[in-house]
């Protein structure tokens, strides 16, 4: 190994030491409570574990029925892994997320390396890879479990091995099946793997074609993967979520609203500004990338352009421009969720403006910028670990997860758990207290209303475990059931509903501003039953 | 020399905004006019750069005139109540989680005082950036031309050039003109850009 070489270790491993930082600190802490998909994907992953059927009893499905949708199979299926080795908590359940975050910044490293190997200069990977490391989008979304952040490093595997092929033919059918598993991670690389493979072969089809054998294996394997895509595709399940997210069907333009959408996504003030509260929002005070980076962004785009040999980076033009057909096809404005490749190209073009501003300057330059990252690194420190920890608590469901403490001490009554705000307390007591599968999978089997694979699905189904019954409650019935807890929250029963229905408080779970967030109310039913 | 007015003029007279400004004030609209066209022919032949400085301290010193209503303390402070309750909710998840970097006189005053400014001028400044506003709609068709003439600005490094899309930039943070006319800073950037495209691939 050459001093070159060592120095260029040294740097990759510190940068892989400070994205491991920012990907497993709290993780399972920050945020305080996790989204029901989530719940879903962790208890069907336990399910799955221990008796080979998710939560509905399905023996290993394709996609996982949930909260009338279906979810991507390959996150579940990996989750087994860290439930394995950490149980059932919320670390387990983003332990994926967090460790293909951390890989993906490994990989980003790699294929930068082999596209620019040309210039022979390794600060070019090192940059793409420390952009990566430290960006917000990566960093939050590697805290989160979700399946995105998975299909991103997935497809960024293949994507790589596809660069690899290109010197060692033998790698692409390797390639081609990590391309095609993309397709099962999440709903967005059904179309960007599928179209990136497709462009690659065609785009090196003079390398490619000196083996035409393996190329032709390579392509078979990806449409072999592609197989239980087509066994649901007439089910309705596959194109459930895109029914659910997808533009209305009347009274809209689809091609402007294509349009519009795509502008939305590569419009400067979603990409690096908080675009204010709702679903564009990543955390506080902060858009995907920091608000600085504007300048590298357009430099990137200069030295992209100043290039003289483009042709490597052609596929990496057309994965920016592909990977926001996905998103654009769907109606909510800026949903950063659904376009990770695309934030991936933005950050390599962040990273080659700053490797052209570095290649170029004096050596004041290199510290002004360390500077300035420093800072950025400590307002993204405060605005995930501490803003946005706290401001959303509530979307988290994070009272929910503290009701469970609170369960044990009533075990000799009857519980009912308002589901009216939170869909997923029944998965969530089940995964958290480790809840025999087949308890579950027999109640859920028998409330589903269509076949397993459909394109409608009953979302909220009711879920008992022991005494606890987990439903929307009817206070003027539940009223009256006899040793019985109620709880929810003020929405489920005022404090003027609990006086008119002689409840009377039993505890109270605070939210993190420490004002009530749910009620436990204890029953009398012979005080007023009979009036009502 | 006739591109070099044709050719801005034809993408003035077919975006919208251009009406809409019409409708506002005709004299702002000449002014935009006239940087539009001074801004193309600057990007094409590289002389008159001594001209558009002066338009556009014309222009800045004309939506100075258009605030009537304009405090400074609309920029430098955080003055209104959503703001102020903001930063006061925030106040106890600092101090839980940051403890002495918070309790202390300057993190304190950046985190209360500075943070806050800060973000509001970042947010304002990004405000205008959103390009549905310029190629939203049948506009769509300019953004290609947009991306193209963009590309070959940033190509050619024009110094000058640049020195005003960000004085441009850091002043539509600063000055919100008008109801209806949008964000008209960069009304030349944006046309001089689009017709810069069209020039470099009819010059192809």
């Amino acid at each position: 190994m050459t001093k070159k070489n060592k120095i260029v270790y040294v740097f990759l491993f510190l940068i892989l030491v400070v994205a491991g930082f920012f990907r497993f600190y709290k993780l399972g802490e920050v945020p305080l409570g996790m989204a029901p998909d989530a719940f879903s994907q962790a208890f069907n992953a336990f399910s799955i574990l221990h008796t080979g059927k998710d939560m509905y009893g399905e023996s290993f499905p394709i996609l996982f029925r949930a909260f009338g949708s279906y979810q991507p199979p390959l996150y579940t299926y990996m989750t087994i892994i860290p439930i394995v080795f950490f149980g059932n908590t919320m670390y387990s359940a983003s332990f994926v997320s967090a460790f293909s975050g951390i890989l993906a910044v490994a990989l980003t490293y790699l294929i930068i390396s082999n596209i620019f190997r040309f210039k022979k200069d390794n600060r070019i990977g090192l940059l793409a890879t420390l952009s990566l490391g430290i960006a917000p989008w990566a960093i939050y979304f590697s805290h989160n479990p979700l399946e995105a952040n998975l299909a991103l490093t997935v497809f960024l595997l293949g994507y790589f091995l596809l660069i690899k092929s290109l010197d060692n033919i033998h790698l692409f059918p390797l390639a081609a099946v990590v391309m095609g598993l993309s397709t099962h991670a999440y709903y967005s690389e059904r179309i960007i793997g599928l179209l990136f493979f497709l462009f690659f072969i065609l785009w090196y089809r003079k390398t490619l074609g000196k083996n035409k054998k393996l190329v032709f294996l390579g392509i078979f394997l990806f449409f072999i993967i592609q197989i239980p895509h087509l066994i649901i595709l007439s089910s309705g399940a596959f194109a459930r979520r895109w029914d659910q997210v997808g533009y209305p069907r009347e009274g809209i333009n689809v091609i402007k609203s294509f349009f519009n959408q795509y502008l939305i996504y590569l419009s400067p003030k979603y990409l690096f500004s908080d675009a204010g509260e709702g679903l564009g929002r990543l955390m506080p005070d902060m858009g995907p990338f920091f608000s600085w980076l504007l300048i590298p962004f357009l430099l990137g785009i200069k030295f992209l352009s100043n290039l003289k040999n483009k042709s490597p980076i052609v596929p990496l033009i057309f994965l920016g421009a592909i990977s926001l057909i996905p998103a654009s096809l769907t109606g909510d404005v800026f949903y950063p969720l659904r376009t990770l490749e695309f934030l991936w190209f933005i950050t390599m073009l962040i990273s080659f403006g700053i490797y052209y501003l570095i290649a170029r300057a004096d050596k004041l330059l290199p510290l002004i910028l360390l500077a300035i990252t420093c800072y950025s690194l400590f307002s993204l420190f405060n605005s995930y670990f501490v803003l946005f920890k706290y401001k959303t608590a509530k979307y988290y469901s994070s009272e929910y997860v503290k009701l469970i403490d609170y369960l044990d001490k009533y075990s000799d009554r009857q519980i009912v758990i308002d589901t009216g705000r939170d869909p997923a307390e029944g998965l969530r007591i089940a995964y958290f207290k480790k809840i025999d599968p087949l308890i579950i999978q027999k109640q859920l089997r028998s409330q589903m209303q269509t076949p397993y694979y459909s394109g409608q699905v009953n979302a909220k189904e009711l879920i008992r475990i022991g005494n606890i019954e987990v439903r929307p409650i009817s206070r003027s019935e539940d009223a009256c059931l006899p040793n019985t807890i109620l709880i929810g929250d003020s929405l489920s029963i005022s404090p003027e509903q609990a006086r008119t229905y002689n409840l009377s408080p039993e505890f109270e779970v605070q939210d993190v501003n420490y004002d009530p967030a749910l009620t436990g109310y204890s029953t009398h039913p012979s005080g007023n039953c009979n009036k009502l | 020399m006739f591109f070099s007015i044709a050719l801005p003029l034809i993408v003035i007279a077919a975006n919208v905004w251009t009406y809409r400004i019409y409708q506002t004030s005709i004299l702002m609209l000449l002014l935009l006019v006239a940087q539009t066209i001074t801004l193309f022919v600057i990007l094409i032949k590289k002389h008159i750069k001594i001209l558009y400085a002066p338009l556009f301290v014309l222009f800045v010193l004309y939506s100075l005139v258009q605030f009537k209503e304009f405090t400074l303390s609309t920029i430098i402070k955080v003055d209104s109540s959503p703001e102020v309750m903001e930063i006061e909710l925030r106040q106890p998840y600092y101090r839980t989680e940051l403890n002495w970097v918070y309790w202390n006189r300057y993190g304190k005053r950046y985190f209360d005082d500075i943070k806050p400014i800060f973000d509001k001028y970042t947010i304002r400044l990004y405000s205008g950036l959103d390009l549905t506003r310029y190629f939203g709609d049948y506009r769509i068709i300019f953004f290609p031309l947009f991306v193209l003439g963009l590309i070959s600005l940033l190509k050619t490094s024009n110094r000058f050039m640049l020195i005003f899309f960000l004085l441009s930039f850091l002043a539509q943070g600063l000055f919100q003109i008008r109801e209806g006319t949008g964000y008209v800073y960069y009304y030349p950037i944006i046309n001089a850009t689009v017709a810069y495209g069209i020039y470099k691939i009819l010059k192809r």
